[in-house]
């Protein structure tokens, strides 16, 4: 699905990435983990193009995607719900639902239409509070308007930028369930988290990030027991 | 005050205030996208009353001196965009100082100032009217007679104003303009096309300014440098209803036009002067406009 490899970016000429390699298969959900600062969330952003690759390459579906413009990487389904939901404050919640949806060419108004139900299924309240300004939602139901809103532009990959901050418990491992069932249903997931045991229960594979490189690598269930990750943690 | 030049006054102050409004939405459309504004607007307003009026004068049909206009308001709102904002803009780092926009587009402006000064000259001209077979065709409205010129120039300009309010807040495009006005980059994770979507801006903006210039050319008397005025008293509305949605863009630009008549009526010799005067006065009282809020609603 997605194959990205030696993956160097520099910003303001200081290195962020070093070397990441990563690859995420349909089906599997993958958690990249680590500290703040560790480069977790640059990755993600060089992965949909916004940020200007330094060496490596980044293939997606069997297509070199690294010199693309960011919005027809996230139209050929490589979607990036970003760190801080970024929905649009003062559109609805069913504004910013199809706002995606609606720069797909292809995309019949039926095939939106159903699209939309299958998103007010999976999370009621958007339904409930589709006429509000997104910008009144609660921190927990902006997160899921955002991944909805990703969802809704048919993503082959879906990619998180930490989906938990800031969420009580109860409503951050509803998230995860739901990202596990979307890989479970063949959707590919690469799920960046700090809250690092939450992340790895969900998760097939981890990557644990540490200035800008890949410091530790394995399954989510491995990961869990290895004492190199609270060391790669806690330094 | 009698009631007929009342009604009349009135009039005029609302076809002014709507040319003013029209104006002030380009401003508020090219900010929303790129959070530059085009200085020269003035220059496009001058421009589209010089070439309107060339066209009434040499006899051209109402419908083809719109087009016409149209066509090369459109072609003005792609190259400011393209070679005075967008380098500009895409060069700057986030958070820094960017403002070699207003130099460019204050330039852009000066260019059409000059071009239009060499082909007319300096001196004041006064456009045919648009809609009625005479400046002073009078009808009837609330028992009084009103220029017929006037009531038509208003009438369009508010069918424009409205028609902009349903294309940002009812259509994709204006779900578009949110969604790039509210975080570039979000707008490209959701597939938008964000240098498409700034250029249709800056289109719109020229076209809204070109139809302001046609409007205004029958209402008042042309002159190569009216631009700057104009644009100031397109800033004056956007300060009276705040910068932060189309309705107070609306608001403010007839409440301007409305005082600024007012004020002619009262005294012709500095009736300019004292709608700045109420202006700043207001400002003192409520700095961010009638309907200002310290975030911008996006569209």
């Amino acid at each position: 699905m997605i194959e990205a490899r030696g993956i160097h970016v520099s910003i303001g000429g200081s290195l962020v990435l070093g070397g990441v390699s990563v690859s995420v298969a349909p089906g599997s959900l993958v958690a990249v983990i680590g500290a703040n600062g560790a480069g977790k969330t640059t990755l993600l952003r060089t992965l949909s193009c916004l940020l200007p690759l330094g060496s490596g390459e980044i293939h997606f579906n069997g297509k070199r995607i690294d010199a693309m413009a960011p919005h027809l990487v996230a139209r050929s389904g490589l979607v990036h719900v970003p760190q801080g939901r970024q929905v649009i404050p003062h559109l609805s919640v069913e504004e910013n639902l199809l706002i995606g949806a609606q720069q797909l060419r292809g995309l019949t108004r039926s095939a939106r239409a159903e699209s939309l139900e299958r998103e007010y299924l999976r999370f009621p309240v958007l339904r409930d509070r589709r006429r509000v300004f997104a910008g009144a939602l609660s921190g927990g139901e902006q997160q899921m308007l955002a991944i909805s809103r990703g969802l809704m532009m048919q993503p082959k990959l879906l990619m998180l930028d930490e989906p938990s901050l800031g969420l009580a418990p109860k409503v951050a491992k509803n998230i995860l369930a739901v990202l596990r069932d979307l890989a479970n249903g063949g959707v590919a997931v690469l799920l960046v988290e700090q809250a690092a045991l939450s992340a790895l229960t969900v998760a097939d594979f981890a990557l644990v990030m540490q200035g800008g490189r890949i410091v530790l690598e394995g399954s989510g269930s491995d990961l869990l027991t290895d004492p190199g990750l609270v060391k790669s943690f806690l330094g | 005050m009698i009631a007929t030049d009342l009604v009349q006054v009135l009039l005029s102050g609302i076809a002014l205030g709507s040319v003013y409004t029209l104006l002030a939405m380009g401003l508020f459309l090219t900010y929303a996208t790129s959070r530059a504004l085009n200085f020269g607007q003035g220059d496009f307003l001058a421009l589209a009353a010089f070439l309107g009026m060339a066209g009434m004068l040499a006899g051209m049909p109402l419908i083809a001196v719109v087009i016409g206009v149209a066509i090369c308001m459109a072609a003005l709102g792609m190259l400011i965009e393209r070679f005075a904002v967008r380098r500009i803009i895409s060069r700057s780092k986030a958070g820094a100082a960017h403002l070699g926009w207003i130099l460019s587009t204050l330039g852009f402006g000066m260019m059409l100032q000059n071009v239009i000064a060499l082909a007319w000259g300096k001196s004041r001209y006064y456009s045919p009217p648009l809609f009625s077979s005479g400046e002073k065709q009078l009808v009837s409205l609330f028992g009084a007679g009103v220029f017929l010129e006037e009531l038509a120039i208003g009438a369009a300009a508010l069918v424009l104003a409205g028609t902009m309010y349903v294309l940002l807040y009812r259509s994709d495009w204006g779900r578009r303009v949110a969604a790039v006005s509210f975080d570039r980059h979000t707008a490209m994770l959701l597939g938008i096309d964000v240098k498409r979507t700034v250029m249709w801006s800056y289109v719109v903006m020229a076209l809204l300014t070109g139809a302001a210039g046609l409007l205004v050319g029958p209402l008042s008397s042309i002159q190569s440098h009216m631009g700057m005025l104009f644009l100031l008293k397109a800033f004056a509305a956007i300060s009276i209803g705040g910068f932060t949605n189309p309705a107070g863009l609306l608001i403010g630009g007839i409440a301007f036009g409305v005082i600024e008549s007012l004020s002619n009526y009262v005294d012709s010799t500095f009736g300019d002067l004292y709608p700045f005067i109420i202006v700043l006065l207001f400002l003192i009282v409520r700095p961010m406009g009638l309907f200002g809020e310290r975030k911008t609603d996006v569209r």
